[in-house]
């Protein structure tokens, strides 16, 4: 299992670091930036992806434009607290209302293996 | 001989009219039954920015504004009806030159067929001014700012919110981990049995076997860290809100100037901090005045946002990757210089002569209501008895220079 988190806020990523980094079956990748992200996701398959939606020149959702291009396959995922017009939801399978807990993000990566 | 003088005096007053009607600050319009205007005094000129040569023949409906055709015929109609007066008010209307006026008028049917006038005087007065005056506007741009701000500012509280939740379930998972180390190492040390101390023995290299207790501590020394980090940032947010959120106040107050400017950037920070730097230059000690602090906030964070979008715009037609935002405050003499500049797509001098009327605005729809910088203009210039200037170049940048008087009461 494969996923990544994008979010420009450094010390989200670390949390979400500690957390997973003991995980079983877990591979967890994060990225600051769309543009990074973009570069990630060619160069890795994923499972799963989990995107803030403010973001650095791109937002969540351009960002997730550009993923389902690239890889179809993706499951993604939208953490905000902000409220998403609902034809902007369309890309995601979940939008997940941030501050997310970590056990609805255990159960959302369990539930979708 | 006195008839003479009365004649005489009528012969004046009948040539003094024209000038009287000229001279009226109401306009004075009047069309004939054909609906064909007949008369058309400066202030309809001035009004409507129609000169009055090109008005003779003409139907209203003809002249080159852009107003509410029906409704005006409609009144005219009503006015014919009822035999008295009309009355409308609060009109909009755009002149030739793409201002926007408000006006009222009244409308009165006159018959007099001894005299041959048959038609309809509309006599009214530009309320624009009234329309755009601070009380009127403000109320108006006091939600939208809020509601503008509001998702930025959730934004940069729910963020340190998010990883202040996840920090204290990793803290709490170290926490509930240690406790079994302890509780084992806790009973073996009163564990008399051999058999009892091999089994706690066993679970406590177990637990040890499984947790890097040395990584474990040091990761939850980061976490509080970190932790201590978001809350003086949320700390920060909320109390930047203060003086954004300080109740309404008919007289001013004290205010510190370095303190409004500070919060207006914490608050306004989501607005502008993927396209630019902030760089502020500050004396070492707070500057005090009077006024509003309310409204002073809602100058700089308008103006902070509106570097932004200039930032943005030179972004989008790729000259710059990121631009920056300078903020200076002095005090000179009586008066505190504020300058607000960005390096972004600047504007020519003709719009720039226009930014601080209401309703003006370049951005895109949804961007700008065109009624920031009127805001902006009337919280300094008439609130706060200040000036303000603006210094602009296409391609290079916009300045603001915000003149305050240091005591404003």
């Amino acid at each position: 299992m494969k996923v990544l988190f994008i979010d420009d806020e450094i010390n989200i990523l670390n949390a979400y670091k500690r957390i997973f980094k003991n995980e079983k079956d877990l591979i967890f990748h994060t990225a600051e930036s769309g543009m990074e992200a973009i570069k990630m996701v060619k160069n890795n398959n994923y499972d799963m992806i989990f995107t803030d939606y403010n973001l650095p020149l791109m937002n969540g959702v351009e960002i997730a434009e550009k993923f389902k291009s690239i890889n179809n396959e993706t499951k993604l995922f939208l953490i905000t607290g902000q409220q998403i017009p609902d034809q902007k939801k369309y890309f995601f399978e979940k939008i997940l209302i941030k501050p997310v807990s970590i056990s609805i993000l255990q159960e959302t990566i369990r539930n979708n293996k | 001989m006195k008839n003479k003088i009365e004649s005489n005096q009528n012969e004046s007053l009948n040539k003094l009219f024209p000038i009287f009607i000229n001279n009226l600050e109401s306009f004075i319009i009047f069309i004939d039954n054909d609906r064909k205007i007949a008369l058309w005094n400066k202030a309809s000129e001035n009004c409507f920015g129609i000169p009055e040569e090109f008005t003779k023949g003409k139907k209203l409906t003809e002249l080159p504004l852009i107003w509410d055709k029906y409704s005006i015929e409609e009144h005219i109609i009503n006015s014919q009806s009822n035999h008295k007066s009309y009355q409308a008010t609060e009109l909009e209307i755009e002149r030739p030159d793409n201002k926007k006026k408000w006006i009222s008028i009244k409308i009165y049917r006159t018959n007099i067929p001894e005299e041959n006038i048959s038609g309809f005087f509309i006599i009214g007065s530009d309320i624009t001014e009234q329309k755009m005056s601070f009380d009127h506007l403000k109320e108006d741009n006091k939600f939208k700012a809020i509601g503008e701000l509001s998702a930025g500012i959730a934004h940069e509280i729910n963020s340190p919110l998010q990883y202040i939740h996840n920090n204290l379930t990793f803290i709490n998972d170290v926490f509930t981990s240690c406790s079994d180390l302890k509780k084992n190492i806790f009973l073996l040390s009163s564990a008399d049995i051999n058999y009892q101390a091999s089994v706690l023995n066993k679970n406590i290299l177990e637990l040890l076997n499984k947790n890097n207790y040395d990584e474990l501590l040091t990761e939850t020394k980061e976490a509080i860290e970190q932790s201590f980090e978001g809350v003086k940032r949320i700390e920060i947010i909320v109390n930047s809100l203060k003086n954004y959120a300080h109740p309404e106040m008919d007289a001013p107050i004290k205010v510190y100037l370095k303190t409004i400017i500070q919060d207006s950037i914490n608050l306004s920070i989501n607005e502008w901090k993927y396209v630019a730097d902030i760089e502020t230059v500050f004396p070492d000690d707070d500057i005090e005045t009077t006024g509003y602090p309310t409204y002073l906030s809602q100058v700089f964070v308008n103006m902070l946002i509106n570097a932004g979008h200039a930032i943005e715009e030179l972004i989008s037609v790729k000259k710059i990757k990121r631009g920056k935002i300078k903020i200076n405050l002095e005090s000179e003499k009586e008066y505190v210089n504020i300058t607000i500049s960005d390096n972004g797509i600047g504007m020519s001098d003709k719009v720039k002569s226009r930014i601080f009327e209401p309703f003006f605005t370049t951005k895109k729809i949804g961007k700008g209501t065109g009624q920031g910088l009127a805001i902006v203009y009337s919280i300094i210039v008439n609130k706060h008895n200040g000036q303000i200037f603006c210094e602009s170049k296409i391609g290079e940048g916009t300045k603001f220079i915000i003149k305050l008087p240091v005591s404003t009461a």
